[in-house]
């Protein structure tokens, strides 16, 4: 039960000087922009568009900068702005196959149409803190080409899984003609059964960190996946959106996306032969991390579909589905520091009155057993009896 | 809940486009008069009988070669434009092709034939009325999905005298409203045993409409 | 279907699809340039709102694996505005409606890219826009993309194996 507490106004005014301030630090050193944050905290800025669900770098480095780096609280800024702004509509589903890639890998298979393209990654970095970065005007990054020549225009990269999959091995996703409108959790609470789409949108904005946990544990055993990392890719996309007035579709930007589809071992069932089946992740910005985690645990979700035994935790819709957002975990959990002043005193009472009883009988227990002891003559103690 | 398919208009072989040259402008500050529209429109359901209109002003709706009474009523027009959004389809009882394309271009609204989809219905000719049970009454777990009538009528103040009771009447209100067909009053009380499930409704007049929920009780004379 | 991600090449006069797209990929500043080198000094003709620039969301679609049914993904802020020119002389008796519907929060932009989307559509500006505002701003976009390609390019991996001598 929550208390209505008045007062503290005050409190509350000064305790928002104190965060701005803090937030502020050192006014002898230079604010951070926010357009030094969108430029040079950009997987920062990829996680809070993602989790946040709104794709605008400048909205989620202004989170970031009002946050003061707290990437969950700046996720909670930009959820509640986009209940500021009407819905125009949904966009055409994304042509990821028309990537312009900047990166461009697959475990799974070598020689691929287009090539393993490595981008700009962490991955062969050695982990070493760099302290030339510490120094003001750092190495600039003149060995990336931005050289006269032309480049030849970037080879096709068709899907791996599709082109690779000559003997049919490879479960293909396909458009179904009579597929309902995907539910959207932005108008519709989660209900279950979840329908793949829906999963699907949930995980997109899943926090990072949990489906990291539950994608990890997929991989120890809880859940029986034996995944390969079929294809990743990180780059531009065009967005399009239909327009009643035209009677047809307009590109009306591009965004940055990262997407992986992980290929996974399937035993078969009763009317299903082996094959092998995908996890799918997709998320803003360069988030491979996210997507990898997202595609391991979109495949653990599948084993109800697939005729798998659910044997785990990872595979349950609902433990998992239920707290993956971190805005509601965060909420839920931040809100036992709401006055509970009321329930904690009757919680009080109630242990006050238990403990109460207890010594009562404990002491009546003790009374009766002095009762009884007068009653019956104790043997006197013997030199054999204490031996 | 979304429609079955949200761009059934672009894919309809039936469905022209909008026409842009003669397109009639809808607000001019969105977010302001959509409010003042709503509040005029909550205002009046939630006080049966009371005449309340409606402060938008809008560019009135042409009809080719139409008469006055062609016109479709600012007040029904404004509800329209404040209410609807791309997820309510909107059943117009007879092609208005200014009106509809009015809707489709500022709300995004998806227009429909189908009375049972229809979460707003436009109905100009309160005399031949579609029957009610044609309409989605809602269903005990979402009462609120039931669709709502804006009717077209010729006064709010004559007609045959009627007595409405019920929330948010003290006691009786006193109601006059001319033009609507009898049937419609008939209908409309055969479903009141079905609360929570009904229809809403609003009668419009020029900039003016009188709101008539599903709990109020309504004596004809 | 969608040829994303790809900007048109400079063969022939854009098509109004076309230079949507490329109006979608200017920033402010370029567009404002742009249109002046365009209008030349003349002073662009009068216009109405039929829809003031406004600024909401569009949900972003992806396929399930990439190729199938479609699923939500996340939203982006969209600015769209449409006008109609005011009828004059010199111009055409229809006047045209321009629209501009692109990413991001600026009805600025959205103002200068649906006047230019109007006078693309009227026949007494059309040849100086294509000329003038267009396919200047398709070569940026051009040589955007081709800058982006060569950065990445470099990082592709050429596999050599190792051949043991017997």
């Amino acid at each position: 039960m929550y208390v209505a507490v008045k007062g503290g106004e005050r409190a509350i005014e000064r305790s928002w000087d104190l965060l701005a301030a803090n937030r502020r630090g050192d006014e002898a050193i230079a604010e951070l922009g926010v357009d030094q944050i969108r430029e040079q905290l950009g997987l920062a800025v990829a996680r809070v568009m993602t989790e946040g669900s709104v794709y605008d770098e400048e909205l989620a480095a202004l989170a970031i900068k009002q946050a003061a780096g707290d990437l969950v609280e700046a996720i909670f800024l930009l959820r509640a702005y986009r209940t500021t702004l009407p819905r125009f509509g949904y966009t055409v589903p994304l042509d990821t196959e028309n990537m312009l890639a900047e990166r461009r890998i697959s475990a799974a298979f070598k020689d691929i149409p287009g090539g393993q393209m490595l981008g700009g990654t962490y991955d062969y970095t050695q982990r070493l803190l760099d302290f030339s970065l510490l120094a003001e005007g750092g190495p600039r990054a003149s060995n990336v080409g931005s050289s006269k020549k032309i480049a030849p225009e970037q080879e096709a990269m068709p899907r791996v899984l599709a082109l690779l999959d000559k003997e049919g091995l490879i479960e293909q996703e396909k458009i179904h003609a009579d597929a309902p409108e995907p539910g959207d959790l932005s108008r519709e609470p989660l209900m279950f059964p979840v329908a793949r789409p829906v999963r699907l949108q949930n995980l997109a904005r899943a926090d990072e960190g949990f489906l990291l946990a539950v994608g990890y544990a997929t991989q120890r055993g809880y859940a029986n996946s034996h995944p390969f990392a079929g294809e990743i890719r990180y780059g531009e996309v065009a967005v399009e959106l239909e327009l009643e007035e035209l009677g047809f579709a307009v590109e009306i930007g591009d965004i940055d996306i990262t997407e992986c589809q992980m290929i996974n071992q399937f035993a078969g069932s009763g009317d299903v032969p082996p094959t092998f089946t995908q996890g799918y992740g997709l998320a803003f910005g360069h988030s491979e991390r996210k997507a990898m985690a997202m595609a391991l645990v979109d495949r653990a979700l599948r084993a109800q579909e697939l005729g798998e035994t659910v044997s785990s935790p990872t595979q349950d819709a609902e433990f998992v589905l239920y707290h993956s957002d971190n805005v509601e975990a965060s909420g839920f959990v931040q809100h036992l520091k709401l006055p509970h002043y009321v329930d904690f005193q009757s919680e009080l009472e109630l242990l006050r009155r238990l403990r109460a009883g207890i010594e009562k009988q404990a002491q009546r227990e003790q009374a009766a057993q002095e009762k009884h002891q007068a009653h019956e003559p104790q043997p006197e103690p013997s030199e054999e009896n204490a031996a | 809940m979304l429609p079955d398919k949200l761009s059934n208009n672009l894919r309809g072989p039936d469905v022209t486009s909008i026409d842009l040259a003669t397109l009639t402008p809808g607000f001019n500050d969105t977010v302001h008069d959509s409010q003042g529209v709503f509040r005029a429109l909550l205002d009046a359901l939630s006080r049966p009988g009371k005449i309340v209109s409606i402060d938008a002003v809008l560019p009135s709706l042409e009809q080719d070669g139409g008469t006055a009474a062609a016109h479709v009523p600012m007040a029904a027009f404004a509800a329209l434009l404040a209410l609807a959004d791309y997820s309510t389809p909107v059943l117009l009882q007879h092609e208005h092709r200014g009106l509809s394309d009015a809707l489709r271009f500022h709300t995004g609204a998806p227009l429909t034939n189908d009375h049972a989809q229809a979460v707003f219905a436009y109905l100009h000719d309160a005399q031949s009325l579609p029957p009610l049970d044609a309409f989605s009454l809602g269903d005990p777990e979402t009462p609120e999905s039931a669709a709502m009538l804006f009717i077209r009528v010729d006064s709010l103040n004559e007609g045959p005298q009627m007595t409405w009771r019920g929330p948010g009447i003290r006691d009786s209100q006193a109601v006059r409203i001319a033009g609507v067909a009898p049937s419609f009053w008939h209908e409309r009380a055969l479903l009141a045993s079905q609360f929570p499930c009904g229809i809403d409704c609003y009668f419009v007049h020029g900039g003016s409409v009188i709101g008539l929920p599903r709990t109020t009780r309504v004596e004809v004379a | 279907m969608s040829t994303s991600a790809q900007t048109p090449a400079p063969s022939g006069p854009a098509t109004r699809r076309e230079w949507l797209a490329i109006l979608a990929r200017t920033p402010r500043a370029c567009m404002k340039d742009a249109l002046d080198a365009a209008l030349d000094g003349a002073s662009p003709p009068e216009f109405d709102w039929l829809r003031a620039p406004d600024i909401g969301l569009a949900m972003v679609r992806g396929r399930v694996g990439g190729s199938g049914d479609a699923f939500n993904l996340g939203e982006v802020t969209v600015t769209r505005a449409t006008l109609r020119l005011r009828a004059g002389e010199g111009h055409s008796a229809i006047p045209a409606v321009g629209m501009a519907v692109h990413m991001g929060r600026d009805k600025e932009r959205a103002t200068l890219a649906a006047l230019a989307d109007a006078l693309l559509q009227t026949p007494a500006f059309e040849a100086r826009m294509q000329e003038h505002l267009l396919a200047p701003l398709a070569a940026r976009i051009a040589e955007n993309r081709a800058q982006k390609q060569a950065r990445a390019a470099g990082t592709k991996v050429e596999f050599f194996t190792m051949v043991r001598g017997d």
